[in-house]
């Protein structure tokens, strides 16, 4: 056979080839359903963007390496609804760029990956950690750092998910169709929509299913425990090499670290309650202020942990009834809340008179048990004035939580 | 680097081509030392490490093979022979250290009760390839049929990189001729549509076929590592997709192997063949991994003593050979059962050859007992591949009962409602109409369906191909099955292969997933 028919056959498979990826690339590259490029953004056509979810893990880490923003918020969805990137101590009154790296679902593990990769590639100066008061081990981070530091961009442009999801943002272009993450990172999850309770629901039932420890019982004789003083004795091994291997990172570096124990709505935060595990998180911030006054890095970083829960206002906006202010559902606040936080942060809301009784408190070792005290005998006010909050958590919770034989003791 | 990502097919494969056939019209050497440079390149993409390991054991190789050819020279085998053990020797070591070490000392600890630990020892991409390749070199050396005294070839003879990673196992024989050729350094563009073609075959078999599947058996084979009883479908699909998920993937490596070469102008020797369509467990090893089991005959079987020694002794060594050929997969004692569990596949065959050769039946040829014997095949062939997949003897035998009924039969809740009386009545026959994490219903028949279609019912890529050699020593079939599905380097063939080639690429940026052999 003709050398020109193998010729002509090569040369048109190749083209062929080059050409359908080449389209394919622009067409995924002007949609961009990912939020990976940022722009262009057309109303009508590609405005409205709902598929970073599907590809969070991916898309941010290649974002907020390619942005180098002065600051980065990390953390589990908690951090990703409720901490708005562009508050201006995060981006310094406007001059600066900043990054919600916080990854929906992200345990421990997974944040403080997330950090490693924000340290090595970022020269971020303003990191705002939230976290479940908890150990914090230090983890292997190679295949993390591998994984997030893959090249996306073939994935992005040319790949059957990128199609998918190109024509996905193509037809929800309907300006009533949610946008899933402002451009910054900050995931608006469920805006605007008032089923609460159902939100919850689905949030107890996976978290809360197969746990043995929550009874309606517990509950009911937490208050009496309640009034027994914090015992800070305790000898048990708690693991810090995570944030001793934080500390020894940021040392000397301009990065001022804010660690931020996710605060609950008073329903999310009666949950604790109900399982036991209330005094685990004072035990836990304990120790971290303690570590964090043993072992302070050198200047001019800085660290500071903070904690907001609270049985006041805005911790108890009631959960039926419609859209919520402060709240998403008992465990995620929203960014009116999480702003606020952020002032107290960094310094942008007067300070409390009594460190201990003020909204948001910097956790130190020395006033922990005052604050317990505090939050206890709020608390106890709180629950004896709304007697039905533990009517709507036993309504949240799955039914196989064990149930008390008698009506609850309310307050007593 | 892998053949299914982007920077070997949009860097690494054109740099190569261009640069090869630009040195080759100045100098056959220069390419020749390009493209065993450039196989080095390659495999040090993965661990730039190992490519010492790699180029220690070439030149040792290397050495001693020259050593066996100048002493048989000098007519003194005995010292030949002498050469050759060492050099075998030499082979095993460094594999027994890389890929043995840890579960020899494991096994050992558990005999024994102690708790020596020798630390973790990562194996090196291929070794296992490239040992058995170079104890090939050296044997056919000793027996004189070999002769090579340049490094250079040598060198590209074992790192030629379409073969080095997964094989197909070379001989010495057939491939330095086609270097020595000198057509083989003129750029043919017979030779670049049909290597293209064929490649482009292979990546849509590994990226759309077996990385589509490949999910339904993570998660019965996951699930049953995790020690969760398995109902009978879950059980069976589980084992199902990871049968057809294996053949994609080594038929596609394989294609994309012959094809790559063949860019090169050199063929390589078919390696897989329609394994699925063998009619008993003898003629499945002529069609699966066809170089392993080659390898495995001459040089491990025939040396034994093969069939000269009487029928018990070639039971005897037909286990051994698939013990050993099992174990050479993986450190694990599950390769040793599947290589063992074929054995005696291979060993109730020749047992019934010999029962009907001396009872003097003829062989059935009629259609319904070829297509029985078929599926008989194919489901022994699926029972073993429980033992390959399975991370542990447990593991499998999880799956192994589930595919036996024993934890009953569950189907997804949806089929029940869609199905009305019948759903009652299989729901008052016992079965379970609940929806499970490890059988994914409709979707995963469907890919079990279309696999087996494909795998039973339509040509393969050699027999596609058949009219361009796409292989070495490749013959037609005399009355090819659907005669019409043979390429030509027409349009429209062009026009099919553009669509498969961009599915195959795009599928590609779904995750660039290794081929399953190159953990062997």
């Amino acid at each position: 056979m003709n050398e020109a028919v193998f010729a002509r056959y090569s040369s048109g498979l190749v083209i062929g080839i080059a050409l359908l990826l080449f389209v394919t690339a622009v067409f995924n590259r002007l949609v961009d359903p990912f939020q990976y490029f940022g722009s262009p953004r057309i109303a009508g056509f590609n405005a409205v963007k709902s598929r970073l979810r599907f590809f969070e893990r991916e898309v941010k880490p290649a974002v907020v390496k390619r942005e180098q923003p002065e600051a980065v918020i990390l953390g589990s969805s908690i951090a990703a609804i409720g901490f708005e990137p562009l508050h201006p101590a995060l981006t310094h009154e406007g001059r600066g760029k900043s990054y919600n790296f916080a990854l929906a679902g992200a345990p421990w593990e997974e944040v403080f990956c997330a950090l490693q990769y924000v340290l090595a590639n970022t020269d971020a100066k303003r990191i705002v950690l939230g976290m479940i008061a908890q150990p914090m081990p230090e983890v292997g981070c190679g295949h993390s750092l591998a994984k997030m530091s893959e090249n996306r961009l073939p994935e992005v442009l040319v790949s059957p998910l990128a199609i998918q999801h190109s024509l996905k943002t193509l037809r929800s272009q309907d300006p009533r169709e949610p946008q899933t993450h402002t451009a910054e990172g900050r995931y608006l999850f469920f805006r605007d929509d008032p089923q609460v309770e159902h939100r919850a629901q689905v949030f107890f039932a996976e978290n809360l299913r197969g746990k043995r420890t929550c009874t309606e019982d517990r509950l009911r004789h937490s208050l009496d425990e309640s009034s027994a003083p914090l015992k800070l004795d305790f000898t048990a091994p708690f693991d810090l090499s995570g944030l001793e291997r934080i500390l020894e990172q940021i040392s000397g570096l301009p990065i001022a670290l804010r660690i931020v124990f996710y605060p609950r709505h008073v329903v999310g935060a009666e949950a604790e309650y109900l399982c036991g595990e209330q005094e685990l998180r004072w035990l836990a911030m304990y120790r971290i202020a303690q570590f964090l006054e043993q072992h302070p890095p050198a200047p001019p970083a800085t660290v500071q942990a903070w904690d907001f829960q609270g049985y006041g206002p805005p911790f108890d906006e009631p959960l039926g009834g419609g859209v919520l202010t402060y709240w998403q559902d008992p465990i995620h606040f929203n960014p009116v809340l999480g702003n606020r936080m952020l002032d107290a942060m960094f310094g942008l809301e007067p300070e409390a008179s009594d460190p201990a009784t003020g909204f948001g408190y910097r956790v130190d070792s020395a006033t922990v048990a005052a604050r317990y005290r505090w939050l206890a005998n709020q608390r106890r006010a709180f629950l004896q004035a709304h007697p039905e909050t533990w009517d709507t958590l036993m309504r949240l919770v799955p039914p196989e939580v064990q149930r008390s034989p008698s009506p609850v003791a309310r307050g007593s | 680097m892998l053949f299914n990502s982007y920077p070997f097919i949009l860097g690494f494969l054109p740099v190569t081509f261009l640069v090869f056939f630009a040195l080759a019209r100045w100098n056959h050497r220069a390419a020749a030392a390009w493209l065993m440079l450039t196989s080095f390149f390659f495999y040090g993409w993965w661990s730039p490490k190992y490519v010492l390991l790699l180029a220690f054991s070439i030149v040792v190789n290397f050495n001693i093979g020259t050593g066996i050819q100048r002493l048989l020279g000098a007519c003194r085998p005995r010292h030949a022979k002498a050469m050759l053990v060492f050099g075998i020797a030499f082979n095993l070591l460094l594999l027994a250290y890389y890929k043995y070490a840890n579960f020899f000392v494991d096994n050992l600890n558990y005999a024994i009760g102690t708790r020596w630990e020798i630390g973790e020892i990562i194996l090196p991409l291929g070794i296992s390839f490239y040992t058995f390749t170079q104890i090939a070199y050296l044997a056919d050396a000793a027996q004189g049929k070999v002769r090579e005294y340049n490094l250079i070839h040598y060198a590209l003879f074992v790192t030629y990189f379409p073969h080095l990673i997964a094989g197909p196992i070379l001989h010495h024989a057939e491939m330095m001729p086609q270097f020595d050729r000198a057509e083989t350094y003129r750029m043919q563009w017979d030779n670049i549509a049909v290597g293209l073609t064929i490649f482009f075959i292979g990546l849509f078999k590994k990226t759309v076929l077996a990385d589509g599947i490949a999910p339904h058996s993570t998660s019965v084979f996951d699930a049953a590592a995790a020690g969760t009883a398995l109902p009978m479908l879950d059980a069976w699909a589980g084992a199902l997709a990871y049968t057809l998920r294996l053949y994609f993937d080594f038929s596609g490596y394989c294609d994309m192997a012959i094809g790559l070469s063949r860019l090169f102008g050199v063929n390589l020797p078919l390696n897989f063949n329609s394994p699925y369509k063998a009619e008993n467990i003898s003629d499945f090893w002529r069609r699966w991994h066809m170089t392993l089991s080659r390898f495995l005959r001459d040089y491990l079987y025939i040396p034994l003593g093969g069939n000269r020694r009487g029928g018990g002794r070639r039971y005897l060594n037909l286990m051994v050979t698939m013990l050993l050929g099992g174990l050479w997969h993986g450190a694990n004692w599950t390769f040793v059962v599947w290589g063992g569990l074929h054995g005696i596949y291979l060993v109730i065959n020749h047992a019934w050859h010999a029962l009907r050769h001396r009872l003097g039946w003829k062989n059935a040829h009629s259609r319904g007992g070829r297509i029985a014997a078929q599926i008989l095949t194919f489901l022994a062939v699926v029972v073993a591949w429980v033992f390959f997949r399975a991370t542990s003897f447990d593991a499998a035998l999880v799956v192994l009962k589930g595919m036996a009924g024993i934890n009953g039969i569950e189907m997804p809740l949806k089929w029940l409602a869609g199905w009305g009386a019948v759903g009652e009545w299989l729901v008052q026959h016992g079965v379970r109409f609940r929806d499970s994490p490890t059988f994914a219903g409709a979707p995963l028949l469907t890919w079990v369906a279309a696999g087996l279609a494909i795998v039973w019912l339509t040509p393969n890529t050699q027999q596609i191909m058949e009219r361009f050699d796409p292989a070495l020593d490749y013959r037609p079939e005399p009355r090819p099955a659907m005669p019409w599905l043979r390429w030509q380097p027409t349009a429209r063939w062009a026009a099919a292969m553009v669509i498969v080639a961009y599915f195959g690429m795009l599928y590609m940026s779904s995750g660039f997933n290794e081929f399953i052999y190159f953990q062997f």
